[in-house]
């Protein structure tokens, strides 16, 4: 298995970590989303990304609202809910574990 | 010299190249195709249409308005496959979840819908689907209703019936778990109600500065047109998608011609049975409103209008329900719910009513007055 294998599911499992806390940094529209994630690692697609949040909202994690914009349609612009900020505190809470983890057995 | 075609994008129309067409095409079949069993599958399409739609728009110029064949290819390029995982992820685990909370949430997310509900139904369901809705007791509600109908001099007998004709009846299972939907408390109520209040604010604020000299006002109306036609679109879908969904539940019976036939002859005769009592029934009203006899049965002394008009539409009701049912019996004898029985029943029913309605209102003269009067008349109720 080639390294970029290895590191794909990684990336793809983090992918709603990162979301929610771009979206708990500011109500955000999905453009946004993908334009702070273009430069990273992380960079990704709507064919992913609108799916994810889809299920996210399931999840109650996150909800949107319609916004008029300056030009064309209404856009749906996304924020956490109480439950979606708890998962977040819960998953960085979860990564600082890790990392330390990490770390320690690295030394 | 390309062939365009115009493409409709969650509302918006746009030239595209032919070739280009046929690759947005597979594009959108191929999302279809993996997010079939996606409960969001309308609404990602439609966000993925707008996307598209947007990357369209910053390839055109008020000098250049077709997309060509190789930037369709570029958008969705940028657009990348979908990914079904993506929508897909622990939702196994999180409905583990949901059902050890909450059984009534069961796998869809969406919000509950007002149903009439037949199990359990005084008379219409009303009542117990308001109960399913708000998720409070169905004698409260029909407490509430006998209350509020005496207080209001029999004005919510009206507001029944108008709900009885509005609401739609939750047929299919998928609708009956709509109807009852995610959990629905009063802090819910109350956080809604205050959005609801912001939003009002801040909309009436808004439109007070834009009706100004110069407003936006018509940009506004056409765009509010166009996010309408965009909901009407995506809930013909939805229905679309439930009649399929409806046409590969349960497997039709056999029918052998016999009972075809049977079902054919049948069919209308119920419908008429049910036209000919909706009829005798608007009609009683209509006298009961207007001369307070009741087809030559006068009204005992001491009996006021509302409770009079509350009688007869328990009576309608009650004498209404076995044909209804059996009805409905018939229709589903074909194993499905529409189709030719439905027309054939429908129209015959229709038909009937019609009919009826237009005997009445050339031969009886009391129809004609109460039709004739009858903004005077529901100003009188309201007044009461």
């Amino acid at each position: 298995m080639s390294l970029d294998g290895k590191l794909g599911p990684i990336r793809k499992g983090l992918l709603e970590f990162l979301i929610l806390k771009i979206i708990s940094a500011d109500k955000v529209y999905v453009a946004d989303m993908l334009k702070r994630l273009s430069d990273t690692e992380f960079a990704t697609q709507e064919g992913t990304l609108y799916p994810l949040l889809s299920k996210m909202r399931r999840e109650s994690l996150v909800d949107y609202q319609w916004k008029e914009s300056e030009a064309g349609p209404p856009r749906k612009y996304y924020k956490l809910t109480a439950k979606g900020k708890s998962q977040l505190a819960e998953l960085n809470e979860y990564w600082k574990q890790i990392n330390a983890t990490i770390d320690e057995l690295g030394n | 010299m390309n062939k365009v075609i115009t493409v409709n994008l969650n509302g918006n129309a746009y030239q595209v190249e032919e070739s280009g067409y046929n690759a947005l095409d597979e594009y959108l079949a191929d999302a279809e195709a993996k997010l079939k069993d996606n409960p969001d599958l309308v609404e990602i399409m439609a966000d993925l249409e707008q996307a598209i739609a947007d990357k369209c728009n910053q390839h055109l110029t008020p000098n250049k308005n077709v997309v060509t064949r190789s930037e369709i290819d570029q958008i969705l390029m940028e657009m990348g496959r979908v990914d079904a995982d993506a929508g897909k992820g622990s939702e196994a685990e999180s409905e583990k979840e949901a059902g050890a909370e909450d059984k009534t949430k069961a796998g869809t997310g969406a919000p509950r819908r007002l149903y009439l509900i037949h199990e359990g139904a005084m008379i219409a369901g009303v009542c117990k689907g308001l109960a399913v809705y708000f998720n409070i007791d169905v004698t409260l509600v029909r407490l509430a209703f006998v209350v509020l109908t005496i207080v209001s001099a029999g004005f919510f007998a009206l507001v029944y019936m108008a709900a009885m004709i509005i609401i739609p009846y939750a047929e299919t299972s998928e609708e009956r778990a709509q109807a009852y939907g995610l959990p629905f408390n009063a802090q819910e109520l109350v956080d809604q109600a205050r959005k609801h209040y912001a939003n009002f604010k801040k909309d009436s604020e808004e439109w007070w500065r834009k009706s100004g000299p110069g407003g936006k006002d018509w940009k506004e109306w056409k765009r509010s047109m166009r996010r309408a036609a965009n909901q009407a679109r995506r809930t013909a879908r939805q229905t679309a998608r439930q009649a399929r969904w409806w046409a590969q539940g349960a497997p039709p019976p056999k029918m052998d011609n016999a009972s075809q036939i049977v079902t054919a002859v049948m069919l209308p005769v119920f419908g008429i049975i049910i036209a000919v009592l909706t009829v005798i029934f608007i009609l009683a009203l209509i006298s009961l409103v207007t001369t307070g006899v009741v087809l030559g049965w006068p009204v005992p002394v001491g009996i006021p209008l509302w409770a009079g008009v509350l009688i007869l539409v328990v009576l309608y009701s009650a004498v209404i329900g076995p044909f209804k049912a059996a009805f409905r019996g018939w229709h589903r004898w074909e194993g499905r719910y529409y189709g030719f029985p439905a027309v054939w029943g429908g129209t015959v029913w229709l038909g009937c009513l019609i009919l009826g309605f237009w005997l009445a209102f050339n031969y009886v003269p009391e129809v004609r007055y109460f039709v004739e009067s009858l903004p005077s008349i529901l100003n009188d109720l309201v007044r009461h």
